[in-house]
């Protein structure tokens, strides 16, 4: 069975929006929404998805200047921009005119493909090299939780958030993002310990695995 | 087969290693243009700035993010020195703020981590489309 197309839908009318998320998905599209052309952007980057179908005009950065970015980034998927005026072709691969009908949209999709993934190598002894990190992380955070020592936390969870990740922890990398706002949004000393204990309950799960 | 020299600057040793075996299998494993790497390595600014000094290299993977400095400002101070350098900013944030930023500042491209296959493919296949020009 082929696998389903993913697809960045970036459109500021919401209701627009949702209509073409679900004709998407009923065509057997995974669809991400996008509001404005940052999230765009920031979706493209991750390189999850397979194609952007992007609207040209919406608040924050518009479609041309999203799509201007991508391409000097050197994002090669193809990018589909929906306009109701008539848009210049140069750096998107097609110009659909607004309103799409589910005809265009099944086309579009039939033509895309999911693409293979380059898996990212992590060799056994890499792999061992984190976890063993880990335990010094847990020591060290803990250690800065309990003499409160925000700017070290705010460090290690800084840390811990950009590796956790790479090997294939996203949780652990989600609560070490958590434990970094709470302290850039000035949370209470209790907020911080809390969110510093959930991040040294995942390290403790991944350090199990 | 000329050799290019790749500079990694992360604080992290680990992320680095993971880096630069993924640069190698890359070439080893698409239809990239096989090539002989050399890799310095520094994690941090002022062990960064040094390597770049002495080895001019080709490639530059820059986190912006680093303990001593700004990778930021470390990427004018690289662009100065050797303008035609391919380099390759790196951050756990994506707004469009610190993309657009580091563009001005010459970035070739940059990587949101964490880091997958594709984003280290895309950052290389750019860097051939680069010195193909």
């Amino acid at each position: 069975m082929t696998e389903p197309v993913r697809l960045i839908l970036a459109e500021d009318d919401d209701f627009l929006r949702q209509l073409l998320q679900l004709q998407c998905e009923s065509m057997g599209a995974i669809v991400a929404p996008a509001c404005d052309g940052e999230e765009a952007v920031s979706l493209a980057l991750s390189y999850e998805y397979d194609l952007l179908l992007m609207d040209i005009h919406m608040p924050k950065c518009d479609g041309i200047q999203a799509m201007t970015l991508l391409r000097q980034l050197g994002y090669d998927r193809p990018i589909i921009a929906m306009s109701a005026d008539d848009v210049a072709t140069a750096g998107f691969t097609t110009v659909l005119k607004k309103p799409l009908n589910e005809q265009t949209l099944q086309q579009l999709l039939q033509k895309e493909t999911h693409r293979p993934t380059v898996e990212l190598v992590i060799s056994h002894d890499l792999q061992q090299q984190f976890l063993q990190g880990l335990v010094l992380a847990r020591h060290q955070l803990e250690q800065a939780n309990h003499s409160k020592d925000w700017s070290e936390l705010q460090r290690l969870s800084h840390q811990l958030k950009g590796t956790a990740g790479s090997f294939g922890f996203p949780e652990l990398s989600e609560a070490a993002d958590q434990v970094q706002r709470a302290i850039q949004d000035g949370q209470t000393d209790a907020a911080l310990t809390a969110a510093t204990e959930q991040l040294l309950h995942h390290i403790q799960e991944a350090s199990h695995e | 087969m000329s050799e290019r020299k790749i500079l990694l600057v992360d604080d992290v040793d680990y992320t680095r290693q993971l880096l630069r075996n993924n640069i190698m299998a890359i070439y080893n494993t698409t239809n990239l243009k096989p090539r002989k790497f050399t890799f310095f390595n520094a994690n941090k600014a002022s062990a960064a700035m040094d390597l770049f000094s002495l080895q001019m290299p080709s490639i530059v993977f820059l986190d912006i993010e680093l303990p001593d400095a700004s990778g930021l400002e470390l990427l004018k101070k690289f662009k100065a020195l050797k303008p035609d350098c391919f380099i390759v900013m790196v951050s756990g944030v994506s707004t469009l703020e610190n993309v657009k930023e580091s563009i001005r500042c010459g970035a070739a491209t940059f990587i949101v981590k964490p880091f997958t296959g594709d984003k280290i493919l895309a950052a290389m296949q750019l860097y051939e489309r680069y010195i193909a020009i």
